[in-house]
C-alpha cells in the first residue's frame, strides 16, 4: 500500500506530457535501446536460442522504464521511476496460490526447457460470449481435467440488450457473468475451481461488486487491465487499492500492439512487454502479469513476430526477475478449425519452453466474434504444453517452424470456424461433448503435432 | 557549397530512412546554399509517398508513419518560417478535426488515417479519443475546419456519432463541414442512416474521400 501511494504521487506531481509525445518517446527510445543492446529479430527462430541475448531485452528494458516512465492518462504525467525501486522491486520474491477447496493450485516458478508443466487456464479469455450460452461455454472448460482454472469472457447483452459503457447495466452484466462463472464449477463438481476475471465490466464499481466469497474470492484471481504502452490510469489505481486492501489475488494484463502506436519492430516489441512486466509489478503490486501482445495486420498473438518477441520476454523475465507470468491466446482463426489448433500450438509450445508459468485460453477469431471458445481448445492447449515440457529449445523451434508454416499464408484470410453451439451437442448442462468432427480435427492436429515431437 | 542534385538525394533518403537528425542537417544546408525551397519540400513529399507505400505494404508499422509525419510537421514549420521571411505563402488541402467518440478509446485506426491524411497534405488537427460531440465541434470551429473525421469502435459508442451529427445541425453549421465516420461496425448503410458525409473503411479510404471532398 505504500508503494501504490507514492506512485500515485508521482501521477499526480510528476511531468506534463502529452500522450501522443509519450508513445513516440517509447518508439524512438525502444528502437534505440535495441540496437544499442545488440537485440536483433532472427526471422529464421521461434523461440530465440542465445539465451544471453535475453539478459540484453531485459537490461533494455529497464532503461526504457528509466528514460520514459510510465504515463498516467487521467492526470497527463508521467511517473518517473528511480533503478533502485525497480530493482528491489524485481528481486521480491514470488509465492502463489490460486483456487479453492480441492482446487487449490500452487503455481510453479519456471524457467527454460523446465519439465514441470505450466498452469492451464481455460475460457474465453475476455472474448465475446452470448447471454444464450455462457453458461456452458464456461461449463466446457470446468469439465476439462487438465484445466486448473477458467477465465471468464465478456457478456454481449443482458436481458437481450446491448450494455451501454460504463452504465448501472454493466453492473447488472457483470453480477449474471460472475454467478454464472461460479456456478459452472459447481456444476462440473469443482468447487473452487479458479475463475479470472470478470471481463464484461468497463468501470471499477463492477469489479468490485463481484468481489466477494460466492463470485471471485479472495483466491479467484482478479483482473486489473492496464492501458497498454507503459500507461496507466486511475482506474488501474482504484482496482489495485481495493484489492490490495482486501487482500485479494489479482492480475495485472497489458496488450502491446506491435505496429501499434509506440511498437514498430519486434525488438521493440520484446523490450515493452518485458517493461511492462515490471511496471505492473511495481505500481499494481499484481500477483502476476498477463501479455497479451498481438500483431497490429491480424490483431492476433499467434504472428511470427508477436510469438518470437513474446517468448523473448518470457526468457529474459524468468531469468532476471521474480515474477509470474501468464500470456492470452488470441488467434485468429475460429474454433474447429485446424488453423485455430495449430495457433494454440505454436504458441504453447513456444511458452512453455521459455519458461511461462500460466497459458490462458484460446480464443478463437481474436474475441470478436461471438462464442469462440471450447473446453476442447482449451483441453489441446493444455496437453500440447504438457507434451512440450519433453522438447529443448533446438527441437521445440523446430516443430513450431512445422506447425506455423500449416497457418501462415493464411493469417490476413483465417477461417472463421463455427460458434461453440455448432461445435458441441447440448443436451444438458451435464451432457455436453464436442461433435464427431470436432473431436476427430482434434484427434488428427494432435497426432500430427505429436510426430513432429 | 554541396551540390542540388547531391542534397535532393541525402533529402530523400534520411527521410525515407526516418532519421531526423540528418532532416534537419540537410535542411539547414538547403537553406544555406540558397536553393528553391520549394523543391525540397516537393522531395520530402516524395519521400512521405515512400513511407506511405511502404506503410501499405506492410514494411513500415504506424511508430515509423507517425514519427516521419511528426518529422515532417517540424521541418514544414521551420520552413514555412523560412518562407515566411520571403513573403511566400504556403497552402494545404484543407483542414480535417479528428477524433474518436466519448467513452471509445480505441485510436489506432484514427491514428493510422491521421498520418495517411498528412501525407496527403492536409492540415490535420488530431483532437485525440474520448471526445465528445461538444468538443469536436469546438474544435472543428477553432480550425475553420472543413471535414470532421471520427470514428467509434464498439457498439456501445456508435450512437455517439449519431449525436455529433445531430449537435451539428443544431448549431446550424451541418452544410458547413462535411463528415466522415469509421469504425469496426459502421458500414455505408449505417452512415447514411444517421446523416454522415462518408464512411471510411480504412485509412486510403479516407484520404480518397477527404479528397474528393476539397477538390
Amino acid at each position: 500500500m505504500v508503494d501504490i501511494h507514492s506512485y500515485l504521487e508521482k501521477a499526480m506531481q510528476g511531468e506534463k506530457r502529452d500522450e501522443h509525445k509519450h508513445d513516440m518517446e517509447v518508439f524512438r527510445q525502444s528502437q534505440k535501446l535495441a540496437t544499442s543492446h545488440g537485440i536483433t529479430y532472427d526471422e529464421d527462430e521461434f523461440i530465440p536460442s542465445e539465451t544471453e541475448f535475453a539478459d540484453s531485452v531485459f537490461e533494455a528494458a529497464l532503461d526504457l522504464l528509466l528514460k520514459v516512465g510510465v504515463y498516467c492518462s487521467d492526470t497527463g504525467r508521467v511517473i518517473k521511476l528511480d533503478e533502485d525501486e525497480i530493482l528491489s522491486s524485481i528481486k521480491v520474491p514470488k509465492t502463489l496460490e490460486i483456487g479453492r477447496f480441492n482446487e487449490v493450485v500452487s503455481v510453479p516458478n519456471r524457467y527454460t526447457m523446465d519439465s514441470e508443466p505450466p498452469v492451464i487456464i481455460g475460457g474465453p479469455m475476455g472474448g465475446t460470449v452470448s447471454e444464450e450460452y455462457f453458461l456452458e461455454i464456461h461449463l466446457s472448460s470446468a469439465y476439462e481435467p487438465l484445466i486448473q482454472g477458467v477465465y471468464g469472457g465478456a457478456m454481449e447483452t443482458m436481458g437481450g440488450n446491448y450494455i451501454q459503457g460504463k452504465s448501472p447495466y454493466g453492473l447488472l452484466a457483470t453480477l449474471k457473468e460472475a454467478r454464472l462463472e461460479r456456478f459452472s464449477t459447481k456444476i462440473a463438481s469443482r468447487e473452487g475451481l479458479a475463475l479470472m476475471g470478470p471481463c464484461t465490466p468497463t468501470s471499477s464499481p463492477s469489479y468490485m461488486l463481484v468481489s466477494s466469497d460466492e463470485m471471485y474470492s479472495r483466491n479467484d484471481p482478479q483482473e486489473v487491465y492496464q492501458l497498454s504502452e507503459i500507461k496507466t490510469d486511475f482506474e488501474t489505481f482504484n482496482k489495485s487499492i481495493f484489492h490490495l486492501a482486501h487482500g485479494n489475488k489479482f492480475f495485472s494484463s497489458q496488450s502491446a500492439v506491435l505496429g501499434g502506436n509506440s511498437i514498430g519492430s519486434a525488438e521493440g516489441l520484446a523490450i515493452v512487454d518485458v517493461a511492462e512486466t515490471i511496471q505492473s509489478k511495481m505500481i499494481t503490486g499484481a500477483n502476476f502479469h498477463v501479455s497479451g501482445s498481438v500483431h497490429a495486420s491480424t490483431n492476433s498473438s499467434s504472428a511470427k513476430e508477436v510469438i518470437w518477441a513474446s517468448n523473448m520476454a518470457s526468457i529474459a523475465i524468468s531469468r532476471n526477475m521474480q515474477h509470474y507470468t501468464a500470456r492470452h491466446y488470441f488467434n485468429r482463426a475460429g474454433c474447429c478449425t485446424d488453423m485455430m489448433f495449430y495457433e494454440t500450438a505454436a504458441q504453447a509450445i513456444g511458452d512453455t519452453v521459455s519458461g511461462r508459468d500460466i497459458l490462458i485460453g484460446p480464443v478463437g477469431g481474436r474475441g470478436a466474434l461471438i462464442d469462440q471458445s471450447s473446453g476442447l481448445e482449451s483441453r489441446f492447449m493444455g496437453e500440447i504444453a504438457h507434451m512440450a515440457t519433453h522438447l529443448t529449445m533446438e527441437d521445440a523451434n523446430a516443430v513450431v517452424s512445422k506447425i506455423y508454416s500449416k497457418y501462415k499464408d493464411r493469417l490476413l484470410d483465417s477461417p472463421k470456424g463455427k460458434p461453440f453451439n455448432e461445435c458441441y451437442t447440448l443436451k444438458s448442462e451435464y451432457s455436453m461433448i464436442p461433435n464427431e468432427d470436432y473431436l476427430n480435427l482434434y484427434k488428427k492436429i494432435f497426432s500430427e503435432i505429436e510426430g513432429y515431437c | 557549397m554541396p551540390a542540388k542534385e547531391e542534397l535532393l538525394v541525402e533529402a530523400y533518403e534520411s527521410f525515407v530512412e526516418i532519421d531526423e537528425k540528418k532532416v534537419f542537417n540537410v535542411i539547414e544546408k538547403w537553406i544555406d546554399s540558397g536553393y528553391e525551397i520549394k523543391d525540397l519540400l516537393e522531395k520530402f513529399a516524395e519521400a512521405l509517398t515512400e513511407i506511405g507505400r511502404r506503410f501499405e505494404e506492410k514494411e513500415y508499422f504506424l511508430a515509423q508513419l507517425v514519427n516521419s509525419t511528426l518529422i515532417f510537421d517540424k521541418a514544414y514549420k521551420l520552413i514555412a518560417e523560412n518562407m515566411a521571411e520571403k513573403a511566400i505563402e504556403m497552402k494545404g488541402k484543407g483542414t480535417i478535426v479528428m477524433a474518436t467518440v466519448r467513452n471509445d478509446t480505441h485510436d489506432l485506426g484514427k491514428n493510422i488515417a491521421a498520418s495517411m491524411l498528412r501525407i496527403a497534405g492536409f492540415n490535420v488537427i488530431d483532437i485525440g479519443k474520448d471526445k465528445a460531440a461538444s468538443e469536436i465541434i469546438d474544435a472543428a470551429v477553432d480550425n475553420e475546419a472543413d471535414i470532421i473525421a471520427v470514428s467509434s469502435m464498439t457498439s456501445t459508442t456508435m450512437r455517439n456519432l449519431e449525436e455529433l451529427i445531430g449537435l451539428l445541425e443544431e448549431k446550424e453549421i451541418r452544410q458547413n463541414i462535411k463528415v466522415i465516420v469509421s469504425g469496426a461496425l459502421v458500414t455505408q448503410e449505417y452512415a447514411d442512416s444517421i446523416g454522415a458525409d462518408a464512411c471510411a473503411r480504412t485509412a486510403t479510404e479516407a484520404v480518397e474521400i477527404a479528397e474528393t471532398f476539397v477538390s
